[in-house]
């Protein structure tokens, strides 16, 4: 009889017999081996502004390459990328792009990143790994868009490659992340600090879900959190949610409702908070923490003003942490 | 045709049928997987994971 396997890329740690996949739709044991059926296999391939991640403090104005396979660790009813995180890769449209062919499209596109995203890159590991370490060899930047829902191991063994990454941090309960994602919020929590630790460059985003966790302590949790273990300068980015995949039901996160969640940010004492998809507020732009001058102007995702200079303050030469050149 | 042919042409066979059947059964475990429009996996061997007896509980 073959044996059976038992993924440790996440904390699912799915134990497979022949022939079963994990969770995550796209890791499969065949013969008594774990393999991803999803290595140089992307279906999503675009060239994105960098602001879109969302990452403010990274290589401002830029572009980056950008790319995802099929499958994810996590079912979040609010998925705006369902159709892809929620196939196996048999049901997406899938090209063959191998490591070294991602950096140099990458490169001939005059990206100056490449980031790992749309799905969650935690479930194409390997893939992203490898491609990392060339894009790093290369000069590229690499952006680890994710959930963060992996082992301490593996994410250790990436993080000498990714100088930055953008997270999802969804909620900051555990029944959240159970009833919302099928996941849990302690693992995330500790690879956040694990990345931090290892100098990876974060910005966390939090999607605000109207009757889920838009409560006034929920954020305010979030952010204390954030302050308390990483420090007042890890932006922070509050999505607005759409209907969407499980959740249509429900209407868009209020403007209101973001402008608040930023107001609680800042009063929790994090420098760098902003919202997304509110045209013309001023959570759009960063403002030194010292001064209060506005340091970047954006609309949309359109970089109007770069007050920084040298990841300075243009005006009082306060640091402003990022990654800037 | 001679003897000498007949006997090469018979290796020849059956060589290409073992290739054939010994393709066709690592191709059976996995073209279910795919539909013949798509591309083939490209099977990469996990980094993270555990075998049988190395598993605790």
């Amino acid at each position: 009889m073959l044996p059976i396997v038992e993924c440790r890329l996440c904390h699912h740690r799915c134990r497979l017999n022949e022939g079963e996949r994990g969770q995550c739709r796209v890791r499969i044991n065949l013969d008594g081996k774990l393999y991803s059926l999803v290595y140089g296999k992307p279906c999503s391939v675009h060239i994105d502004p960098i602001e879109k991640k969302p990452l403010y403090h990274v290589l401002p104005a830029s572009a980056s390459f950008s790319l995802a396979t099929a499958g994810c660790n996590l079912r979040c009813k609010f998925c705006q990328n369902w159709q892809i995180s929620q196939s196996p890769p048999e049901e997406t449209e899938n090209i063959d792009l191998p490591p070294e062919s991602v950096v140099r499209e990458a490169l001939n596109n005059r990206c100056r990143s490449i980031a790992y995203t749309y799905s969650d890159p935690v479930i194409f590991y390997e893939y992203m790994l490898d491609t990392a370490k060339l894009a790093k060899q290369n000069g590229l930047i690499n952006i680890f868009r994710t959930a963060a829902f992996i082992e301490e191991a593996p994410l250790l063994e990436l993080c000498p490659f990714i100088q930055t990454a953008s997270v999802d941090l969804k909620g900051i309960t555990e029944e959240y992340y159970e009833k919302m994602c099928s996941a849990r919020l302690e693992p995330v929590l500790q690879a956040i600090k694990i990345m931090h630790r290892q100098g990876v460059w974060l910005e966390l985003t939090n999607l605000i879900v109207p009757t889920w966790n838009d409560k006034e302590k929920d954020i305010q949790d979030l952010c204390r959190w954030i302050k308390d273990n990483l420090g007042p300068d890890v932006p922070l980015h509050f999505s607005r949610f759409w209907p969407m995949h499980q959740l249509k039901s429900l209407p868009p996160t209020p403007e209101k409702t973001l402008a608040r969640a930023r107001e609680i940010g800042l009063a929790a004492g994090l420098h760098y908070v902003y919202v997304g998809n509110i045209p013309e507020h001023e959570g759009n732009n960063t403002y030194c923490p010292k001064d209060g001058k506005l340091l970047i102007h954006r609309i949309g995702y359109s970089t109007l003003e770069n007050n920084i200079i040298d990841g300075k303050c243009k005006f009082c030469v306060t640091n402003i942490p990022g990654l800037w050149a | 045709m001679s003897q000498k042919n007949l006997s090469r042409r018979g290796f020849l066979r059956f060589l290409g049928g073992l290739f054939i059947g010994l393709f066709a059964t690592r191709w059976q475990k996995i073209s279910h997987i795919f539909s013949p429009k798509d591309t083939p996996p490209n099977l990469k061997e996990a980094k993270y994971y555990s075998r049988g007896d190395e598993i605790a509980g």
